[in-house]
């Protein structure tokens, strides 16, 4: 059954995601499917919290992503004191022209770490989370238009809550998937310690594909089909959380919007042109589980809001 | 709220030994504690255990039967309560071996079966406690009347209790409440018992003053000479069915006695004969055939196996009544003996007829104390010169002149015997002071006469339509010698019958409904044709296994949930694609698809279950062709669908190829 052939523009994409994520995985051992979660989040526009305890490898994965497709990449470690000017940049006087001069800030490159996000005071969060939604931002009242891509890799330190500004719930939604990388097997860190004695593989990386390549596949993953009833049933798994016992917010309509450009980006991947029932529960449970908000109760007995999707992508009946 | 170690075993032994079911106890025990040596558990699902509800409910629905049939009387409810444990062993055994240790109430109930109830309103309990409580409730029925079920039931209860004590006091205080509660409680339950021994003395006491339930075919003991008021059970103790009404014999004879003392009424040498029956074994023959004659059918019950029949006057014939033994005496008294109490019989009589021995010398014997008043009487009624037929009519006629029926029970006053007050001062009574008044006067004036005591046919019931005749209804008349001939003389004023019906309890129709129940069953369980109807359960118990039991699957160890029906709607709307022909074959094999399965993760499951067909890997491309007819909105064309048809068809081949 060889005819089942998927298109050519399909074949290019599906290679230029083997190609980032071959390269990535380099760097990154034993991680293909935290790797194939960030392309499709990249892929697809959206944007990745990652909460993951320090040493996992974060910033090494965002900068390998980052250096697979030639693109720039900027770090923002986010403290307590950190202001939204040194996120977004600061027009300064020149005296010679005695015109103020736009200083760009990290926000201007195409892939950022947002080290610690939760560490900022929630000014400096909403700076960067107009940024995240809009593509935009707005700097003494002038529009600047960010470079696409533009890919915000936030992580959050899940132990830690001394001294924090937790994401308010209208900003964890800004996000489409939220994921940890944990930690690898033995093996795995066994290859990683004799790769690294004589130089960090991050350093040999090349670039794999170009910057038209990315802008082609994230193209791509909007022209692949989904049927009414997909919609549908993804449509019903996002309702689902907004009636679910234990939860007091369920997710938004921007939820079900970043659901189906995921598994468009998945079904992309696969090497398909429409998406598929797998695609969306795959997932579903990085997508939703972050926007949820669960009921005191519901937390102190232990019920998390990845169980409760968890248990609704388990009842809800799947189209076949 | 988990149950202590052990305790759930111990009240199984417990039960057993009270009840004597060591055979269940035991084995049931094991299997009970034996849970915590096996450490494999079952995933239930919901439907699972509505299935072993389901079980159980049959099990006692059986039970339930079988002992009504067993033990028609009310008493049966005793021995269904000692067979509880039984009932409920499989919801238990259930719970033990299951992985939450817990039964969702909702599926104990046959109203919520279906899933009409949301996703996550599941009411979960752990019936340990309950069955603890069952298990002492079945003991108790077994009523060895000993120490030793209260001192067990203590036990149990303690050590039931000990795990949910408060904390907060030591526990040799604990220990010191639950002793003085026990010593209490066993202190009550002895007061209870005594109150309940004096009520049952009052009871009898009252109920004695009542009919005998059971006549004795050598004496009966009247209730002349008594004093209070006449009470008889509303308890329905025959059915007449008749060919047609009018037909009907209005009194039906159970025995009849000719000596009378000291208000006793007793058969003199009776001399039971034992009666032939015909070939058959059903049919027996008292007299030669009549001409013309009446045909009933009468429904009773014999108590202990034994006893008297009820039969109109001149009863020649009785047909279809499947008794050992029967014996008639001189007096027409007939006596059976069967294995089963509930008998049903034909009568062919002739009121006309009497096939009693003419009179001997005890049916002119006056007893002396009554002679004083008897002859007072006599003298009143003036009957020198008259024929017998004539004092006949004139003793009738007195009796209906001067006399009223009455319930009311006098008792002797000044006079020698209450007879004598009833004829001389009261002048009312009830049938019994009648018929013997009428008797001895009958006697006194030269006339053999006897007293039958018997039931009066009168009421007839719409609900049942036939005649039920009441324990109430038990009537005693004079059976008079005349024209070589016995004669029925019944001297009770007529309406003693809507005196009888006034003085009935208003509520005697919930007992009537649960004695037509039970007649009915009886009919139907003992009725000829139905005999071998016990095999007709079988075929019932193969139906309600095939609704109840469903599919046989093998169960895989993952949850089903009821669904939100809104939801579930969206399933309907399927492709009507072949596809659907695979997923049926499979599920025929038992490998089942979870509603909230894709496909390929089926089909990834079953491989990981390593169910090693091929049959599998097949199917993985025909899921890609389908996915792409089903699941793009583009979808495929017709050469595609012409050949994914074909690829499902080989499929289906190669299916019924491997099955065989």
């Amino acid at each position: 059954m060889n005819n089942i052939k998927p298109s050519n523009n399909t074949l290019y994409s599906q290679e230029i995601y083997q190609r980032i994520s071959d390269n990535i995985q380099k760097v990154m051992k034993g991680q293909t499917t935290a790797i194939r979660k960030l392309l499709c989040a990249f892929a697809s526009g959206g944007h990745v919290l990652l909460e993951d305890y320090p040493g996992t490898g974060k910033t090494t994965l965002a900068k390998a992503l980052s250096f697979s497709i030639d693109v720039s990449f900027k770090r923002i470690q986010f403290t307590p004191d950190l202001l939204p000017s040194d996120i977004l940049g600061v027009s300064m006087l020149d005296p010679n022209e005695r015109t103020f001069h736009f200083h760009e800030g990290p926000i201007f490159a195409n892939i950022i770490l947002a080290d610690e996000i939760n560490r900022a005071s929630p000014r400096t969060q909403s700076a960067l989370l107009e940024a995240m939604a809009e593509f935009q931002v707005s700097i003494d009242g002038n529009l600047r238009k960010l470079t696409d891509p533009f890919f915000v890799i936030a992580t959050q330190n899940p132990v830690e809550s001394r001294g924090t500004y937790p994401l308010p719930e209208a900003q964890m939604d800004r996000f489409a998937l939220q994921f940890s990388l944990g930690y690898i097997s033995p093996e795995d860190e066994v290859n990683l310690l004799s790769e690294q004695i004589q130089q960090h593989p991050i350093d040999t990386i090349k670039p794999c594909v170009n910057l038209e390549d990315v802008i082609k596949l994230k193209q791509q993953v909007k022209q692949v089909r989904i049927s009414q009833e997909l919609k549908r049933y993804l449509v019903d798994i996002v309702n689902a959380t907004r009636s679910a016992e234990g939860v007091q917010l369920g997710a938004s309509p921007r939820g079900s919007l970043a659901l189906m450009k995921i598994a468009q980006a998945l079904a992309l991947f696969d090497g398909y042109e429409f998406v598929t029932p797998e695609h969306i529960q795959e997932l579903a449970v990085a997508v939703i589980a972050h926007r949820l908000v669960m009921e005191p109760q519901a937390r102190f007995s232990g019920r998390t809001a990845a169980s409760v999707v968890e248990e609704i992508i388990k009842s809800v009946p799947v189209p076949t | 709220m988990k149950i202590p170690m052990l305790s759930l075993g111990a009240g199984l032994i417990f039960w057993g030994w009270q009840t004597g079911m060591w055979i269940f106890a035991i084995p049931m025990a094991i299997i009970i504690e034996g849970s915590r040596l096996i450490s494999w558990r079952w995933d239930f699902s919901n439907a699972d255990v509505r299935r072993i509800a389901n079980l159980s409910l049959i099990i006692l629905i059986f039970l339930f039967i079988f002992l009504v049939i067993q033990n028609p009387t009310f008493y049966f409810i005793y021995t269904l309560l000692q067979w509880l444990p039984v009932v409920s062993f499989p919801l238990l055994a259930t719970q033990t071996y299951s992985l939450e240790e817990k039964i969702d109430v909702t599926t104990l109930f046959l109203l919520f079966n279906e899933g009409n109830f949301e996703i996550n309103k599941r009411y979960t309990i752990n019936i340990s406690y309950f069955y603890l409580a069952i298990c002492i409730l079945a003991a108790s029925n077994a009523n060895i009347g000993n120490i030793s079920f209260y001192i067990g039931m203590f036990v149990l209860s303690a050590i039931a209790l000990w795990s949910l004590r408060s904390k907060r006091f030591s526990p040799m205080l604990w220990l010191c409440f639950i002793l003085t509660a026990g010593t209490m409680g066993f202190i009550g339950q002895l007061g209870l018992h005594q109150l309940h021994v004096n009520l049952e003395d009052q009871v009898a006491t009252w109920y004695s003053n009542g009919n005998e339930q059971q006549t004795n075919s050598l004496k009966k003991q009247t209730n002349i000479g008594d004093i209070g008021v006449l009470k008889r059970s509303n308890e329905i103790v025959l059915r007449v069915a008749t060919e047609n009404k009018k037909s009907s014999a209005r009194i039906l004879r159970e025995a009849t006695f000719n000596k009378y003392k000291g208000s006793m009424w007793v058969a003199a040498k009776p001399e039971f004969i034992a009666v032939e029956s015909e070939k058959d074994g059903t049919t027996w023959r008292l007299g030669n055939k009549s001409a013309n004659s009446s045909k009933i059918t009468i429904s009773a019950n014999l108590r202990s196996n034994q006893g008297l029949l009820t039969l109109p006057d001149g009863t020649f014939k009785i047909d279809e009544l499947p008794v050992s033994r029967m014996e008639k005496n001189k007096y027409g008294t007939v006596k059976v003996t069967k294995k089963i109490d509930a008998i049903t019989y034909q009568i062919y009589f002739n009121n006309n007829l009497s096939f009693d021995n003419p009179p001997i010398e005890e049916d002119l014997q006056i007893p002396n104390q009554e002679k004083l008043a008897i002859n007072q009487i006599l003298r009143q009624l003036n009957i020198q010169g008259k024929s017998p037929q004539e004092i006949v009519n004139l003793v009738d006629k007195f009796f209906n002149q001067n006399f009223t029926y009455s319930l009311q029970l006098a008792g002797k006053n000044n006079y020698s015997t209450a007879l004598s007050r009833f004829l001389l001062q009261t002048r009312s009574g009830h049938c019994e002071y009648f018929a013997t008044a009428t008797t001895l006067l009958l006697r006194a004036a030269g006339i053999p006469a006897r007293y039958a005591v018997g039931y009066s046919v009168h009421e007839f019931s719409p609900l049942e339509n036939q005649y039920i005749v009441r324990s109430r209804h038990a009537h005693a008349w004079t059976m008079v010698y005349l024209n070589n001939k016995w004669q029925v003389l019944d001297t009770t004023p007529a309406d003693w019958t809507n005196i009888e019906d006034a003085a009935a309890s208003k509520l005697g129709f919930i007992s009537d409904l649960w004695s037509l129940f039970n007649f009915k069953l009886r009919y139907i369980i003992g009725s000829k044709d139905l005999k071998y109807g016990w095999w007709l359960i079988f075929p019932l118990i193969l139906i309600l296994m095939w609704k109840f039991g469903g599919k046989k699957d093998v169960r895989r160890l993952s949850i089903k949930r009821i669904l939100p029906k809104s939801i579930a709607k969206s399933e309907l709307n399927r492709n009507d694609s072949e596809f659907y022909l695979i997923e049926k074959a499979l599920n025929e094999l038992g490998l089942t698809r979870h509603s909230s399965e894709s496909l390929k993760n089926w089909i990834k499951r079953l491989k990981e279950d390593s169910i090693p067909s091929d049959l599998i890997d097949d199917m993985i491309p025909i899921v890609e062709l389908y996915y792409r007819e089903r699941f793009d909105p583009e979808g495929i064309k017709e050469t595609e669908k012409t050949m994914l048809n074909s690829y499902i068809q080989l499929w289906l081949d190669k299916y019924c190829r491997v099955l065989k």
